[in-house]
């Protein structure tokens, strides 16, 4: 019986299944974003939160340990520093899981595991991409067909009057009570915005009307 | 390996006439009507008649019936990417966008390590 226990064992012993956790929290840390399968995204995922924790307390214990847990000690500096500086408003989650098919070879489900706001975030490009895709389809309905093109103001006129909107509860799916975008991508783009300041608003607004601008 | 068995059932009490109280051993004495075939295995004493096997060809028919239950099953959690409008797994990354999103970072961290390079082949 397993009930209750949190732990995956993911069919290896505890030396190797430790090395391999650690290993791929080090690898985490390093590139921000790798690809491994689920079970083993969702066991790192647990201590790589962990030692973000311990970077965000700063003092000597914490140091401590998370230098008896990376297996690269270039890294500790970035823990306790760009790190820690990123994650100091957020509470918690500072990782994010997103699933990505079934790997070739052995149809083991795969999954991409990054740090949340870091320079490659993909749910904040996917969000960019939604929005853009979004006003482009409406512009192209109701504007001239033959000439579509949306600059970055305005982009950015709608991305801050929809960041600040109220999501409603499931139901309102398409163009929720005078927004311009879909319950879901207004959502996404609260989220992904909460921590990033004006410097997320204009960065998304800019990759949105680059990506119409790419799609045109 | 019935040869090796053989001298041994000739040894065993089965075939000892005494034992039996038998007056006359000549049954057995006598030479027998028929020679034991030459075993390789076994197996060739078990005779053919027992073992199960189809009395006729499956039919196309038949065979198309039994498999009608074996196909694959339909996946549900197909959506559309909001992102790129093609047809993704729901709860699941675009692979369209992934890769074309991937490729923009190494492509931008490329141009930056080549614009910051010494060398400029211009």
């Amino acid at each position: 019986m397993k009930h209750g226990v949190a732990f995956r064992k993911l069919s290896r012993p505890t030396a190797h299944r430790m090395l391999m956790l650690r290993n791929m929290v080090t690898s985490l840390i390093e590139h921000e974003q790798i690809r491994t399968t689920l079970p083993k995204a969702r066991e790192a995922a647990r201590l790589a939160e962990k030692i973000i924790t311990y970077g965000k307390r700063g003092n000597l214990t914490a140091g401590r340990k998370v230098q008896a847990f990376l297996l690269k000690p270039t890294l500790i500096p970035k823990v306790f520093g760009l790190l820690a500086h990123r994650y100091a408003n957020r509470p918690g989650g500072y990782t994010r899981i997103h699933k990505f098919g079934n790997r070739t070879g052995d149809n083991a489900p795969s999954a991409v595991l990054e740090l949340v706001d870091n320079p490659k975030d993909l749910r904040f490009e996917m969000t960019a991409r939604a929005v853009g895709w979004e006003l482009m389809s409406q512009k192209m309905l109701h504007g001239n067909r033959r000439v579509v093109d949306i600059t970055v103001n305005a982009v950015e006129k709608v991305v801050r009057r929809e960041k600040d909107k109220t999501v409603k509860p499931a139901g309102y799916l398409r163009h929720g009570l005078g927004g311009r975008l879909r319950r879901i991508t207004r959502f996404n783009l609260q989220k992904v915005l909460q921590f990033r300041g004006e410097l997320g608003v204009t960065d998304l607004s800019r990759r949105a009307e680059e990506y119409t601008v790419c799609r045109r | 390996m019935a040869f090796a068995l053989l001298p041994s059932l000739r040894s065993s009490p089965v075939f000892n006439a005494a034992a039996w109280g038998l007056a006359s051993s000549s049954f057995l004495l006598r030479p027998f009507p028929f020679s034991l075939p030459k075993l390789q295995y076994l197996w060739d004493l078990f005779p053919p008649f027992l073992l199960a096997v189809p009395k006729k060809k499956v039919s196309h028919s038949r065979k198309a019936m039994r498999s009608a239950n074996k196909g694959a099953k339909e996946r549900t959690n197909i959506v559309h990417c909001p992102g790129c409008g093609a047809a993704k797994l729901a709860h699941h990354l675009c692979p369209h966008c992934y890769s074309e999103i991937t490729r923009g970072f190494k492509k931008e961290a490329h141009d930056r390590s080549r614009s910051g390079s010494i060398v400029e082949l211009d």
